[in-house]
């Protein structure tokens, strides 16, 4: 047994995107339609404003309501504790994006290119010829698979996305659980999400004038 | 024809090019097409990182709308918005008229051509093509990008280009209207790798710009600032290090500065009437000394001493003076930063500075300076560029920051093998060798400085002769040949990702430029606002299908300074180029054959290369020969020799990686600063000079206008041009910051950056401060124009927040296209230098820095669009 969870560090995110991208680039998502994303939230006025970076993604929740809703059973929860789309069983009727709590969602009507007719190459096709159903991010199964960490989690240039097996003691997620302050989007849902988010604990290297 | 094994799945190691930085990259090629980027993490550039854009490049490659058939202009008419009706052509056709075209020129006036471009890593090439040609004019390019302020002050001052904070001893970083390690700036991936891990270890991030950008946003405390009054501040802090807290590294002033060097009352130096060296004075042994003589016990910093000169003053105590006029008070009203906050920032940047501590690295006592302040253009786009930059500077000095461990970096002063050297030189002041190496790119040593001449080249530098780059007077002098005393008309263009009608000022100035000329001959993998001008427009390879000259990352810019080791990176083909598209530099070597220019071309490309050292030395088989044709392969590939000391390349060096290393940078070159001999100015003694030189020269030529009275040896603050504007109304000002995703113009024409930006927050939008907005009755995501003074507005959605200055109008990137070859970028977001004015009052004539500094109003668009 595995459970697969994902650690963001929000002190440390930049906002640069490269998971956004990366994501895209992996699974060939079309225009329009992102798994991953970063929020951006604004808080405060001058001089104490805050611009804060929330890189998103689903939150391959424990007890998801998208699964709940579901009348085919094509979104399901596998033993890894992914939350997939089986895109052959989905039929659009769009339950799950309205029981969602985190709008990660995307209905895909038809298949579209970025460009007219010239379709950009990607390094796997699973989502050609996909359309008329909900999608969203798969945790990079295939990646998992072989290996791999999530795309998102490679490509992060500052490392503040830390991925890993909860149920293995010796992993940093693991670890992070246990030893830094952490929170799950809209715990009040009850949703369980396998994406925490904390804030470094930083320590003082420089120590404040009065 | 398909190159042999382009057609067999890998991940080949290359060197991005989605902006400046040349980050290492491996680039995944299946079934002849590239499917996918990551970083190489062999490599310190990227360490296995890229960034949105690099993940992004595989959508530039596929762009339908990407050149790929030579094309003639049909439409003799040009301008912003005209179409100039293209018509395909044949590559001979494209290449007879070209040659018949340059070649007029050539019998005419060599000088009559001008080249354009910012295949950075390419110059040598590009400068070889120019001089063998015959034009000084093959430095235009991307005008108010970096800096002329800025890069000639980091030349005086780090003996380099560039600057980075030691991110890794850093405890107090202060970024300046600057985003270094936050997804823009230099050596960008390895910078938000050090800068993430700074943060973590608990350094204090202080972001001082009038936006909160991306910097902004991760910075323990941002100070908003009103655009352009960077230098007081500076100053201001200065004056309170010094006369307020006597916070200051005496020792480094005394050994490693001109501070002791002693000023007679006209300005000038006090000499030795032998040696004519300065003089300092030794308060020991009571006498005035050559400043390096061996016997001198201790320098001065402060007193009255009466020489046969007069009475002379150490420069450190003119400076102490001169920054009284910087009270806080005053400094607080100029710039709107609190009386407070001044003070305080002064001090924690003081006392973070630990001045006194040292650190053994490598068995060496060196000290250690853990605060550092950085900064680009934010600081230096302004009149006052120069001295606003030497300002910032004046506080990393007087703490003793400049390449010590935990201070301000420059970018590797002292380079691999010595190449690159940062020395002793006049009066004992530090300079280097890297302008040279890097002329081409618009850089000329500045200092010690030049005699001023009438001018012979468009850039002017030979009424600049203290400044170190100047890639913006070429537009001015386009303008009006006759205004410079220019002995000649520019008659013909040839440009190359050079899009310097978006990234100059007012577009509708460059305009008319490129209506003077007779021939415009531009390369372009997307017909761009700058390429709609072109008489003859031939298809650019993209990056991932072409070679560069070798190394990709110049240690003068792209290799992080501090420990590491040096290295060169390949750039590399992954795919071929759609048929009939070519690597542009082959195109014009391929030019210069049928010119007859190849043995001027090759003679340049030996001196700049290296590859005339290497051959002395034994190290190259043999260097360029004067008839021969090379191609840019070629070129690599011998430097690839000259580099590794001999070894011959051969195709598995760069199978795995992106790089072959060189050897690990010794204690010297990581931290050069107590190991050069070169003494960095706090007092610009040499302008006064220049000053007087350049007043005589440009009285003779009649040119009387041309403002002498900056050339002052102490730093000022000087108020942008559109400060002391009359006109009414326009309340605000402008000020443009630079995202993670949109490094250039061409990012915008990138359909998944493009598809990210566009569900932005801000970076579509036009940033105005919620005090501003209620004044106005504007509300978040109206419709709004923000008009200048030129009476130029543009229009674009308004974003209300409190992440931009209260003056001020705030816009990101360089975006707001109108190309029609560019159907992406077009439309998306503002034009933010359509805003600011062409006019020579905005130029600095010491440093030629541009102001970039507009006065605003904003308003409402109307419901009938209008
Ligand atoms: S790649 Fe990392 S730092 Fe950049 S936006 Fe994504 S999570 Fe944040
Ligand atoms: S920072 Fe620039 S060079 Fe580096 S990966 Fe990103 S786009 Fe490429």
């Amino acid at each position: 047994m595995s459970k697969y969870a994902m650690f963001i560090d929000l002190d440390l995110c930049i906002g640069c995107n490269a998971c956004t991208m990366a994501c895209k680039a992996e699974h060939g998502t079309q225009p329009g339609v992102f798994w991953a994303f970063v929020l951006e939230k604004e808080e405060g006025k001058q001089p104490d404003v805050k611009r804060q970076f929330i890189p998103v993604l689903c939150n391959h929740c424990e007890k998801p309501l998208c699964e709940k809703v579901c009348p085919t059973r094509a979104t399901h929860r596998d033993a890894k504790g992914i939350v997939l789309i089986d895109y052959d069983k989905c039929v659009g009727c769009k339950a799950c994006i309205s029981a969602c709590p985190y709008n990660i969602r995307t209905y895909v009507k038809r298949e579209e290119f970025y460009f007219p007719n010239t379709p950009i190459p990607y390094g796997v096709n699973e989502l050609r010829g996909i359309e008329g159903v909900v999608q969203k991010c798969n945790l990079c199964a295939d990646r998992l698979k072989n290996g791999q960490e999530p795309a998102c989690v490679e490509v992060c240039p500052t490392s503040c996305r830390t991925f890993g097996d909860l149920e293995n003691p010796e992993s940093d997620v693991a670890k992070l659980k246990k030893t830094v302050k952490s929170f799950q989007l809209l715990p009040e849902m009850g949703t369980e999400p396998s994406v925490y988010y904390m804030r470094t604990d930083r320590k003082r290297a420089f120590v404040r004038a009065k | 024809m398909a190159t042999k094994g382009f057609d067999k799945e890998a991940w080949i190691p290359t060197s991005c090019n989605g902006c400046f930085n040349v980050c290492a990259i491996k680039v995944h090629r299946k079934d002849g097409k590239v499917v996918g980027v990551k970083g190489d993490s062999s490599v310190l550039s990227s360490k296995g990182k890229v960034c949105g854009k690099s993940m992004a490049r595989v959508a530039d490659l596929y762009d339908p709308n990407r050149v790929t058939v030579p094309l003639k202009r049909t439409n003799p008419e040009k301008g912003i918005g005209v179409d100039p009706k293209w018509k395909e052509i044949s590559w001979e056709e494209a290449m007879t008229t070209i040659v018949e075209r340059l070649d007029k020129v050539r019998k005419d006036d060599p000088r009559k051509l001008v080249l354009a471009n910012f295949d950075l890593c390419n110059m040598a090439v590009v400068s070889g093509f120019g001089e063998g040609f015959g034009t000084p004019n093959y430095d235009l390019y991307n005008a108010t990008y970096c800096g002329s302020g800025l890069h000639t002050i980091f030349f005086l001052t780090l003996g380099t280009v560039n600057s980075e904070i030691d991110l890794e001893r850093c405890n107090y970083m202060v970024l300046w209207g600057a985003q270094l390690g936050l997804g823009a700036n230099n050596n960008c991936m390895r910078a938000i790798d050090n800068m993430a891990k700074a943060r973590k270890r608990g350094a204090r991030l202080v972001v001082i710009d009038p936006i909160c950008g991306h910097a902004g946003a991760k910075a323990d405390e941002w100070v908003p600032i009103l655009p352009g009054t960077d230098g007081a501040l500076a100053l201001g802090m200065v004056n309170v290090l010094l006369n307020e807290l006597g916070l200051y590294d005496a020792e480094f002033l005394k050994r490693k500065t001109n501070a002791p060097y002693l000023v007679r009352p006209d300005g000038r130096y006090a000499r030795d009437p032998q040696s004519h060296e300065p003089l300092v004075w030794d308060p020991v042994e009571k006498k005035a000394k050559q400043y390096d003589a061996a016997d001198v016990e201790d320098y001065a910093l402060a007193g009255v001493y009466h020489l046969t000169d007069g009475a002379c003053t150490p420069a450190f105590e003119l400076l102490k003076q001169h920054v009284r006029k910087y009270s806080v008070e005053e400094v607080s009203r100029i710039t709107t930063v609190p009386v407070d906050t001044i003070r305080r920032i002064a001090r924690e940047f003081g006392e973070a500075s630990q001045i006194g501590a040292t650190i053994e690295m490598d068995g060496q006592t060196l000290p250690l300076r853990p605060a550092a302040i950085d900064f680009k253009r934010g600081v230096n786009a302004h009149k006052n560029g120069y001295f606003n930059c030497f300002s910032l500077q004046l506080l990393n000095i007087v703490v003793g920051a400049p390449n010590n461990p935990g201070g301000l970096l420059g970018t590797n002063a002292i380079g691999p093998y010595s190449l690159w050297r940062a020395y002793k030189g006049k009066d004992g002041l530090l300079t280097n060798n890297h302008y040279e190496l890097a002329r081409g790119a618009a850089f000329f040593s500045p200092y010690p400085p030049k005699k001023a001449a009438p001018p012979d080249s468009l850039n002017l530098m030979s009424l600049f002769p203290a400044t170190g780059f100047l890639p913006a007077m070429p537009h001015f002098t386009m303008h009006d040949p006759g205004k410079f005393r220019l002995p000649y008309k520019p008659s013909a263009l040839i440009m190359c990702r050079s899009n310097f009608i978006k990234s100059y000022l007012d577009p509708r100035a460059i305009a008319d430029n490129l209506k003077k000329l007779d021939f415009i001959l531009a390369f372009a993998r997307q017909i761009d606002e700058v390429s709609e001008f072109a008489d003859i427009l031939l298809p650019e390879a993209h990056d991932f299908e072409r070679y560069w000259t070798f190394p990709a990352n110049q240690p003068l810019g792209f290799i992080t300074p501090g420990p590491g080791k040096w290295y060169g990176q390949i750039v590399q083909p992954v795919v071929d180029p759609p048929p009939g598209v070519r690597n542009w530099l082959d195109v014009l070597m391929d030019i210069a054959e049928r010119l007859g220019i190849l043995a001027g071309m090759n003679e340049v490309i030996n001196r700049r290369t290296g590859f005339d050292v290497a051959f002395e030395l034994g190290v190259a088989s043999e260097k360029l020969r004067p008839d021969k044709k090379y191609t840019v392969e070629e070129i690599c590939k011998k430097q690839v020799e000259v580099y590794t000391g001999g070894v011959p390349y051969n195709d598995e060096m760069f199978r795995e990686s992106a790089a072959i290393d060189f050897y690990p940078k010794s204690i010297e070159e990581s931290f050069p600063g107590p190991f050069v001999e070169g003494r960095i100015p706090i007092y610009l003694e040499h302008l006064i000079d220049v000053g007087e030189d350049v007043k005589k020269v440009t009285k003779k030529l009649g040119m009387d206008w041309w403002d002498t009275s900056p050339y002052r040896p102490l730093a000022d603050w000087r108020p942008c041009p559109p400060f002391e504007s009359k006109a009414e109304g326009y309340d605000l000002f402008l000020a443009n910051s630079k995202t993670a995703l949109v490094a250039h113009s061409l990012n915008a024409e990138n359909a998944w950056i493009d598809d990210v930006c566009k569900r932005h927050r801000m970076d579509h939008y036009i940033l105005v401060h919620t005090s501003a907005a209620a004044k106005k009755g504007i509300k978040d995501g109206d419709m709004i124009w923000v008009e200048s003074e030129t009476e130029v507005r543009v229009k674009g959605k308004a974003r209300v927040t409190e992440c931009v200055h209260p003056k001020v109008v705030g816009t990101l990137g360089n975006l707001g296209g109108w190309a029609r070859g560019k159907p992406i970028a077009k439309g998306k977001g503002i034009h933010s230098n359509s805003l600011i004015k062409f006019d020579w009052e905005m130029v600095d004539p010491v440093s030629g820095q541009i102001d970039t500094c507009a006065r605003v109003k904003i308003y409402k668009a109307g419901n009938n669009n209008e």
